[in-house]
């Protein structure tokens, strides 16, 4: 059924810019960058369903506004807890995800008609995402501020674990072992090398 | 010659690179500047390299190495032959020539991201990946095939990650967790899901 809904979504990609822009609009100037790249057209299209957050509408990009906009030392976070009260009084929770800089996607229960609402922002809190890792994975992004340690995530290698830490292309990372340190970690083949001097890479 | 132990690794690419340069000098040290910094360099590219003249990544040739380049089809100072044949620079060229992966990918446009797929865990970036699809950079690298052949249009394919996910076992092992059940010739991230 989703894939359906990844053809033809033009109104469906309209809806979901106004309505993000509607609540971003109603808070402080903090978050204004996120409000223009969605006038700039960062939307290409929504695509619902992607990923496991129910109700959760994800954005493919038009990759010239995201290349503008994008910060990889950014770390993710989402504004949770958006109240849209309908022109028929009904309310709606809607919470907005970000990545990198970048507006990466929200999730609202039923697709609410924009005119005539309004938006609550009493109950918005901001909270940061990432997948639970060692305290010194996490010390790392405090020790060299390019380390977004929203990418730490766990890859197990043969015996061994290794921290995600960067994206460095076609598949291939930079690493941290506990044991060993940084490591560069490619996928052609599977190898693991130590790194020396991690500003080659961050 | 002893000097040359040192590279490790390294060391096989060098040596050929100098026998099809035409040989070294024995008491000439080729490992100054290079001892610490050929990790991660395709045994090719130290060949282009000592072609070129420069390393990838900018970093200059010592005197030494500089005296292994070959400029106009003749030996740079402080060179003579010991053993090995001389080829001119058109056949180093064919046999050795070509873009290596990262200025490949550059000329081809680089990567860019498509989209995140946001779990609770955090997100996977979808971007434009670079994969090699009939000679990979393991065979590349072990029977030091050139960079003209393993870096082109019909051997270097683009794919979104999902899609190299799909056709590379290793790849997928990098993925985040939260999302490799999802992602299957069948699933729901498959080779037709759009981003």
């Amino acid at each position: 059924m989703d894939m359906l809904l990844w053809f033809g979504n033009k109104k469906l990609t309209e809806w979901g810019r106004a309505l993000c822009c509607k609540a971003l609009e109603s808070l402080s100037s903090e978050y204004s960058r996120y409000e223009e790249q969605l006038k700039e057209g960062i939307i290409k299209r929504l695509i619902p369903g992607l990923g496991t957050i129910p109700n959760f509408y994800g954005i493919s990009y038009n990759a010239n506004v995201s290349d503008k906009y994008e910060l990889h030392s950014e770390r993710n976070f989402a504004l949770k807890h958006f109240v849209i009260r309908d022109s028929k009084g009904k309310l709606h929770i809607l919470d907005i995800y970000f990545a990198y800089g970048l507006i990466n996607g929200f999730a609202i229960g039923s697709k609410v008609e924009i005119s005539g609402t309004e938006v609550i922002i009493k109950q918005v809190r901001k909270c940061f995402l990432g997948e639970s890792v060692p305290r010194e994975i996490q010390s790392l992004g405090e020790l060299y501020p390019q380390i977004n340690a929203s990418d730490a995530y766990r890859v197990a290698i043969g015996d061994s674990v290794i921290y995600h830490i960067k994206d460095i292309g076609d598949g291939d990372f930079l690493g941290y072992d506990l044991m060993r340190g940084f490591v560069k970690v490619c996928h052609d083949p599977v190898s693991v090398e130590f790194v020396d001097n991690i500003f080659d890479f961050i | 010659m002893a000097n040359v132990g040192r590279l490790g690794i390294a060391s096989k690419p060098v040596m050929n690179a100098l026998t099809v340069c035409g040989g070294y000098e024995s008491s000439v040290s080729i490992t100054e500047g290079i001892a610490g910094t050929t990790s991660g360099v395709h045994g090719s590219d130290l060949i282009q390299s000592g072609i070129t003249g420069n390393y990838q990544g900018g970093k200059k040739m010592s005197g030494a190495e500089r005296g292994l380049s070959i400029v106009g089809g003749s030996v740079g100072l402080g060179m003579s032959f010991v053993g090995g044949v001389f080829q001119d620079r058109g056949a180093t060229k064919w046999l050795q020539g070509g873009k290596t992966f990262s200025q490949y990918k550059a000329s081809a446009g680089g990567t860019k991201t498509l989209s995140f797929i946001q779990t609770e865990s955090g997100i996977q970036r979808i971007s434009e990946e670079f994969h090699h699809g009939i000679i990979t950079q393991e065979m590349q690298r072990t029977h030091q095939l050139p960079n003209w052949l393993a870096n082109n249009k019909v051997n270097v394919w683009k794919l979104n990650t999902i899609q190299h996910s799909l056709i590379d076992q290793s790849r997928y092992q990098f993925l985040r967790s939260a999302i490799k059940p999802d992602v299957s010739l069948f699933g729901k991230y498959n080779w037709f899901s759009r981003f």
